[in-house]
């Protein structure tokens, strides 16, 4: 299930959704699990957040509710809040981590 | 949100060596309670300088830096917003794979939480140095008062594993 975008390369999961990271779009798509196992794009395009330049890895909160992208070029880690239906709402971020940042994990 | 990036390359130094560490360790103490954050706080993230950080949750990031690899402690907010709270040095260097700007170490996940043992284990990606005893990560673990610090590294317990395509060593 390709989702239209560039540089797909990291995805993790919060909330009972699969967020991908793409660098090539500073984008996130989001997918749901069917219950035979097939991956479907939340929404018309799957793309439910605009990111900080080049979205790289990404790491959940320990309740699901928020996901935090790492914005490897910008510097930044990204706020998200993860909806009931799989969009994200933009809480804000952090900037000026310093351009090559890359390594995130939360406890 | 109005940063531009060129399409991410993927080429990846020949000299590139990457470092990964698996690491185990004894149980930590228990983690401590109500450490004021207020002065390593950055200004404009999360909801101010009287905020108290009682060591919930964090978001860790590695800075990756070229001379001097570090963690940076992200204290999480009950509203999900994140200040900085505290930057550690793993003591080793970072990475960049070749002609990168976003993905310098070319990896997911290198930087990786271990809930059951409180431990982070992150890498330190050499540049252009083969894997060795004097090329190892680093393991971090809380401190009584919140504070992130190294783990003991002389403790016999731990024991932390490099591989690179120079192959695998302990230290």
């Amino acid at each position: 299930m390709p989702d239209g975008q560039k540089a797909l390369c990291w995805i993790t999961p919060a909330g009972g959704y699969y967020y991908a990271a793409n660098a090539g779009n500073n984008s996130v798509s989001a997918y749901s699990v069917a219950s035979d196992g097939t991956p479907l794009l939340v929404g018309t395009t799957g793309v439910v957040a605009t990111t900080d330049g080049g979205p790289i890895d990404m790491a959940a909160s320990a309740d699901g509710s928020t996901l935090y992208v790492e914005a490897g070029a910008a510097g930044a880690v990204d706020e998200l809040h993860v909806n009931a239906d799989g969009s994200l709402s933009d809480l804000g971020s952090v900037a000026g981590l310093g351009t090559g940042i890359e390594g995130i994990a939360a406890d | 949100m109005a940063h531009t990036f060129a399409s991410k390359e993927k080429t990846v130094s020949n000299t590139l060596r990457k470092v990964f560490a698996v690491a185990a360790l004894a149980t930590l103490a228990t983690l401590g309670a109500a450490a004021a954050a207020a002065a390593e706080e950055r200004p404009g993230a999360g909801p101010g300088p009287n905020w108290q950080w009682a060591r919930g949750h964090a978001v860790f990031v590695q800075t990756n830096g070229l001379t001097g690899n570090a963690i940076d402690v992200l204290a999480e907010h009950p509203d999900g917003r994140l200040s900085l709270r505290q930057v550690v040095a793993t003591g080793g260097l970072g990475g960049q794979a070749a002609g990168s700007v976003a993905d310098t170490v070319a990896s997911q996940g290198s930087l990786a939480y271990d809930q059951g043992s409180g431990l982070l284990f992150a890498v330190n990606a050499m540049p252009t140095v083969t894997a060795g005893p004097g090329n190892v990560p680093f393991a971090f673990a809380f401190s009584p008062s919140g504070q992130l610090v190294a783990a003991e590294a002389a403790n016999s317990t731990l024991h932390t594993y490099a591989l690179g395509s120079g192959g695998a060593s302990r230290a």
